[in-house]
């Protein structure tokens, strides 16, 4: 598999140098599926702040002392704070109208 | 490796090592019902399935991992279906967020939530994603229901307000959750399941699901019956039904022997006996086939009222300080050491503990004997009967007799001498009574039975001492007695079988030099006929070890040079943890008040690994005794201490034990208690008493509060401690007195008119009438009601067989179990006065209205008040909107009268007393505030003193340090001439603070994170000179800032990661004369030390155990541990302690690999290790 790829690769290189930087570019698409949250140039401010956010929430769920930190100052159970958190993460901003200029609201 | 109790590693399979992130998988993991397989995911995106199968050894074996990643997906439950022995499935709670948006009012809206079947197929070696089936968007937890010949298989899908059965391809069935009903309950309110557990008994199930507010609810599944009556396997119906109430709990688990454990979420964990199962009772019953299962129609709510339980009954509880919110660490009882003082428990389970070093004593029986004995000895008569026969005191100048029966009385025919002081008694042989008094020996022959049934007196023998000579100290055993003369000859006497008495030796009496203050003989080890050493102790502040062994009776063998005169010595065989086996101990205690413990060589003799205590300034005595049939030692100085092999690591071990003072005492065996302890005190009260075990040396006594206690001060001079409480999201003390008014109002008005039913009020009918009717009827509370603080008192009414519901309705149940009852946005919050030492409880309060919660408190001694202290408290109104500060006298009888409250922009989270004001600390800016006549009056401030808010603060003369939120600390200087505060060093390492930072000298201070380190940072010595210069505070408010920072930049001097996250810490000492080390205190209950180490030869050693210890005992779960304890910065200055002290419990192999890496013994390590931590704590 790999010896075929390499024979692909080296032919495209040979061949089409525009496939060559598509193939980059595909590659780094998927080293990008493969690690969420890797973000490149065109990453909007909104994408960054979700995916710090993302982290930020899974961070907590998984420390089992920050979730009890979090929850004792919430008064509420630990389930239910986890269960919270975990659903924040599906879309913990608000996105902007304009994607040019964008607002970061902090929804914590 | 039952025997060992531990667990032991049996594979390790990596799969991620950059620690708990968002796709690491770990935060759920779920099993086959069967064993074959598991499957481990992460939040977001990641799951791995092993197969596991087992080899020929029965060895569990792992496959490597199968993918079944999905993007842009959040997992909130996972478990693995009950499938029989066909293809393992698992059902995940999955969560879609591709298409997810958040509208502009914060509610997520597209993300669909679905349970997710994926299917591993054994035969392929693959992952499926089998189907998905779209469910309720609030579901949160999966329960798996049993199947194959036990059950119908699929989950339980619980979700806020209903419990969904599902299983692939067939109809769903839903119930609701009951809400609660109560004059205080919000009937607005929906629960959700937070925990639960299935059992299963004989061909049935069930589940015990737990709400938020701890209500257990008991659901089953029933299943569908054939025309015929025969149970198909189709699922008929679900029902649910209130069992029981108990403490909101993080996991639950039901024992095959009936019981509930309870893994409480905060608080003590509890185990409780299951007393019925919540049948035949007369609790409403909710049935699926009364509700739709169309998740687009919410469910009607239903009601019930919690009541007592009924079917649970608690058996035992455990110890927890989870969580633990504030510690102080003084002496308040005047005694030898400090005790330990916190705030744990959040809610209405939330107490003010005080934690002691010392071992509990229980307690049987006590009397007043007349005059002081100063020597007590318990014999049995015969070597056949197990119990004690008679107890002997012996007093100044006289001698006591008591016969142990069924009653304990005096008793003068026991052939006992007792116009002479006792100095031992002991059975020898069989049925020899022997008595040694200052004057000689007397033996005792035991009673003879004669043919014609009459009792023959045995002989009595009488040894009396050479003429002008009295005996000062004797030791004796099972066959051998050895006495010491005022000239300092020792007499020997051993067993003689074959005229069943005592024969003197026939040779030399040898001489010591100075007078015998203690002589001690070790019993007879198991087959041998003598105890083959003799321990003297002379008034020249020596110990000799003489042999005893036939061929070389009395000859000197070893001698030790003490610090004092030795004033009792014990020689006895203990469980050592560094031979790994039981070792020869002498045990010395020193009129100086040292106990000192030496290793005695079998076979030489020599005295080696010699540990010293100092107990207190009394000489110690000695007295081995037994509890749970180990060998122990009770040490007796000012107060007793009892030296044990420690359970885990097996090593020596002294601990006071927490009963008054003894002046005599020995071991007491009888029919009611075999390992009893008579003791008698000081005041000629003679108590038998008996050490439970020896598992625990940390005693908690506990004063329960009303509300999550925040944080704690103690009162300047008295022993009292003010306590802030509070809690979010609770109905207020005066909420709730006026909503149980009411309801005791509609009460009293229904049942005065009892023929006319009300069909709108909540009180009367159907108990499942709908809520918006009822609870608020009527808004104007009772001026005359006579309705007292029942809400605030934890009593419960006895009367659990309630007759009617209208009892039911305004009963007042324990909120400790109950919880208080919730409501949006709402604070309570009081300030306790507590009194740990006499009264054992709070003894006033004050409760906070306004919505305002208290969230700091200090005691300000005013300097234009006298230097009176007043207490001050802080409050956050609506969280956060504004602040205030309270300012109260300390009356006489410590009750607070309130002065006046200060309004201010942000609530001050930290307060401190400064030179006879008070240093508030509000969001980031820094005041000096004094008390005006209406309100509190600023003096001085330092705008943006820390970037963020101000958490805690510190001071040391002029020095201020501020704690920010966020960003470390920060020193500020205040300027007497000018009254100005200004920041002049702050940190380059963002550290969001959680405690009052410590200062561990000027420019020094010490603090803990919320992320779990513990550090130490220091102000560089020119920074810290210029500060304290003339005109220093004006040259930092105009010089230069450095990266917009200020001046000057503190240097980390210790970085370490402890894992829970640190709430106080304080520099003190914990025993009497020790040094004083950084005590801290986390959230999760763990009270932690750092001890300084005093040269750089002592840390080059622990260094050196530190690297070998990580090789020789790393972690159960493969954490590497320089990782772990560098998590978030590298340690910087610390050596781990906890891993240095398991080299005690390494097996002996690998404990000769350390040490002789190191070049040393196993004891000397031992010791040293020991050593670090006896020093300065327990």
């Amino acid at each position: 598999m790999v010896f075929y790829d390499l024979v692909l690769m080296l032919h495209e290189k040979l061949t089409h140098e525009k496939a060559d930087k598509l193939r980059a570019q595909q590659q780094l698409e998927q080293l990008k599926a493969r690690h969420v949250g890797t973000g490149d140039g065109d990453t909007t401010k909104f994408e960054f702040a979700s995916n710090v956010l993302r982290d930020t929430y899974a961070s907590m769920i998984g420390h089992p002392s920050l979730l009890r930190y979090t929850a004792l100052a919430m008064g509420e159970p630990r389930e239910k704070v986890r269960n919270m958190l975990i659903e924040k993460m599906a879309a913990p901003l608000v996105k902007p109208a304009t994607e040019e200029k964008p607002t970061v609201q902090e929804d914590d | 490796m039952p025997d060992q109790n531990v667990f032991s590693q049996l594979h390790l399979e990596t799969f991620g090592k950059s620690g708990i992130r968002r796709v690491m998988p770990g935060e759920f993991i779920a099993t086959d019902a069967k064993g074959r397989a598991v499957m481990i995911a992460s939040v977001e995106k990641n799951k791995l399935v092993y197969v596991l199968s087992r080899d020929s050894d029965a060895k569990v074996t792992i496959s490597s991992p199968l993918e079944a990643h999905k993007p842009m997906t959040l997992v909130h439950s996972l478990v693995g279906l009950d499938v029989g022995y066909d293809n393992p499935m698992f059902a995940a709670l999955e969560t879609d967020y591709s298409e997810a948006k958040m509208s502009t009012d914060g509610q997520v809206v597209g993300a669909e939530k679905a349970l997710v079947y994926y299917q591993l197929d054994l035969g392929l070696n693959h992952v499926v994603r089998k189907a998905t089936e779209v469910v309720d968007p609030t579901a949160n937890l999966l329960f798996i229901v049993p199947g194959g010949k036990d059950g119908p298989s699929g989950v339980l899908v619980c979700a806020l307000e209903s419990i969904t059965y599902v299983q692939f391809d067939q109809p769903t069935c839903r119930v609701p959750i009951p809400r609660r009903k109560g004059p205080t309950e919000n009937p607005e309110r929906r629960r959700m399941v937070t925990a639960g557990v299935m059992h299963r008994m004989r061909g049935a199930f069930f589940f015990l699901l737990q709400t938020e507010d701890g209500d257990l609810f008991k659901v089953t599944i029933e299943m569908a019956r054939t025309s015929a009556g025969l149970l198909t396997r189709d699922v008929a119906c679900l029902t649910i039904k209130y069992f029981d109430t108990i403490p909101v709990s993080s996991s639950l688990c039901i024992l095959r022997s009936g019981f509930l454990f309870l893994g409480a979420e905060s608080g003590d964990h509890a185990i409780y006996q299951f007393e019925r199962l919540g049948e035949r009772d007369n609790e409403l019953q909710f049935n699926s086939d009364d509700f739709s299962d169309n998740l687009a129609v919410p469910c009607d709510p239903v009601f019930f009222f919690p009541r007592p339980a009924l079917n649970l009954k608690l058996a035992h509880s455990l110890d927890s300080m989870h969580p633990l919110f504030d510690c102080n660490v003084t002496n308040l009882t005047d005694g030898d050491a400090p005790q330990i003082y916190t705030l744990s428990g959040s809610g209405a389970r939330s107490s003010f503990r005080t934690l002691k070093h010392g071992m509990p004593v229980g307690q049987t029986v006590e009397s007043q004997v007349p005059g002081q004995p100063v020597a007590v000895w318990t014999t049995k008569t015969s070597a056949d009967s197990e119990y004690d026969t008679y107890m002997i005191l012996s007093f100044q100048d006289s001698t006591l007799i008591l016969s142990i029966g069924e009653q304990v009385e005096e008793v003068v025919d026991s052939g006992f001498l007792t116009h002479v002081p006792t100095l031992a008694v002991q059975l020898i042989g069989t049925d020899l009574v022997v008595q040694v008094h200052s004057r000689g020996l007397r033996s005792m022959m035991g009673d003879v039975k004669t043919e014609n049934d009459t009792v023959m007196q045995g002989e009595v023998l009488e040894w009396a001492t050479p003429q002008h000579r009295s005996i000062v100290a004797a030791a004796t055993n099972e066959r051998q007695v050895v006495i010491a003369l005022n000239s300092g000859e020792l007499v020997y006497f051993e067993f003689d079988e074959a005229t069943g008495t005592l024969s003197e030796y026939s040779g030399d009496r040898p001489q010591m030099d100075g007078t015998v203050t203690a002589l001690s003989m070790g019993s007879v080890p198991e087959g041998r006929k003598r105890s083959s050493f003799l321990a003297v102790g002379c008034d020249d502040a020596t110990v000799r070890i003489l042999s005893l062994d036939l061929e070389s009776i009395l000859v000197d063998r070893s001698i030790q040079a003490l610090t004092a005169a030795p004033s009792s010595l014990a020689i006895i065989p203990m469980v050592d943890s560094s031979s790994g086996g039981v070792a020869l101990y002498v045990h010395i205690g020193l009129d100086s008040g040292v106990h000192l413990r030496t290793v005695i060589d079998q076979v030489t003799g020599d005295l080696d690994d010699t540990r010293s205590r100092f107990l207190g300034p009394k000489p110690v005595r000695l007295c081995p005794i037994t509890v749970g049939e180990q060998e122990c030692i009770l040490a007796l100085s000012s107060r007793p201490w009892i030296g044990y092999a420690h359970p885990e690591t097996k090593s020596f071990t002294l601990t006071p034990l927490d009963c008054p003072p003894i002046e005599c005492v020995t071991m007491f065996r009888s029919e009611e208690l075999p390992e009893g302890i008579v003791a008698v005190s000081p005041d000629q009260i003679l108590r038998l008493s008996y050490i439970e075990d020896l598992s625990t040396n940390i005693q908690q006594d506990s004063i329960p509060l009303l509300h999550t206690g925040r944080e704690i001060v103690q009162h300047p001079t008295a022993p009292i401690f003010f306590a802030i409480c509070s809690d979010p999201n609770t109905l207020g003390p005066e909420s709730r007195k006026q909503l149980l008014d009411e309801a005791k109002k509609s009460h009293d008005a229904t049942n005065g008119n009892r023929v006319e039913t009300n069909g709108d009020h909540e009180m009367n009918g159907d108990r499942r009438v709908n809520g918006r009717k009822g609870t608020k009827g009527s808004k104007s509370a009772d001026p005359d009601s006579e309705m007292s603080d029942d809400a605030d008192t934890k009593d419960v009414e006895e009367d659990s067989e309630m007759d009617e519901d209208g009892d039911r309705g305004t009963q007042v149940l324990p909120p400790d179990v109950f919880g208080h009852p919730k409501a949006n946005k709402h604070w309570a919050s009081q300030i306790c006065v507590i009194d740990p030492l006499d009264q054992k409880k709070v003894i006033h309060t004050v409760d906070l209205d306004n919505n305002e919660a208290a969230v700091s408190v200090a005691i300000i001694p005013l300097a234009e008040q006298d230097d009176e202290a007043f207490l001050m408290v802080g409050t956050s109104k609506d969280t956060d909107v504004c602040g205030y500060m309270h300012l109260y006298r300390i009356n006489d009888d410590m009750s607070l009268e309130f002065i006046h409250k200060t309004r201010v922009a942000a609530p001050p989270r930290a307060i401190r007393a400064f030179h006879g004001r008070a240093l508030v600390g509000i969001g980031p800016d820094l005041f000096i505030y004094d008390a005006g006549m209406k309100q509190m009056l600023r003096k001085a401030q330092a705008l943006n003193a820390v970037p963020h808010e101000i958490m805690g603060i510190t001071t040391q003369g002029s020095r201020v340090v501020c704690a920010d939120r966020q960003e470390s600390v920060s020193y500020v200087i205040y300027d007497h001439d000018e009254g100005r505060l200004v920041p002049f060093a702050d940190d380059s390492l963002p550290r969001w603070c959680t405690t009052t930072p410590a200062m561990l000298d000027y420019e020094t201070v010490t603090g803990g994170d919320r992320f779990g380190n513990m550090w130490a940072v220091r102000c560089p010595t020119t920074a810290s000179d210029e500060a304290d210069e003339e005109g220093g505070a004006a040259h930092m408010i105009y010089g230069k800032k450095y990266l917009h920072g200020a001046k000057h930049r503190l240097d980390c001097v210790m970085h370490f990661h402890v894992n829970d996250i640190p709430m106080a810490v304080h520099k003190t000492s914990l025993v009497a004369g020790g040094r004083e080390v950084i005590l801290w205190a986390g959230l999760e209950g763990t009270i932690g030390l750092l001890i300084p180490f005093a040269g750089r030869e002592e840390v080059d050693f622990f260094q050196d155990v530190e690297n070998r210890m990580r090789k020789e005992a790393p972690s159960l779960t493969g954490r590497d541990h320089l990782a772990y304890r560098g998590y978030y910065v590298p340690v910087k200055g610390v050596i781990d302690g906890d891993l240095c002290e398991r080299f005690a419990r390494l097996d002996r192999g690998a404990k000769e690999r350390v040490s002789a890496g190191m070049d040393r013994s196993v004891r000397d390590m031992e010791k040293r290790i020991s050593e670090m931590r006896t020093r300065v704590a327990f």
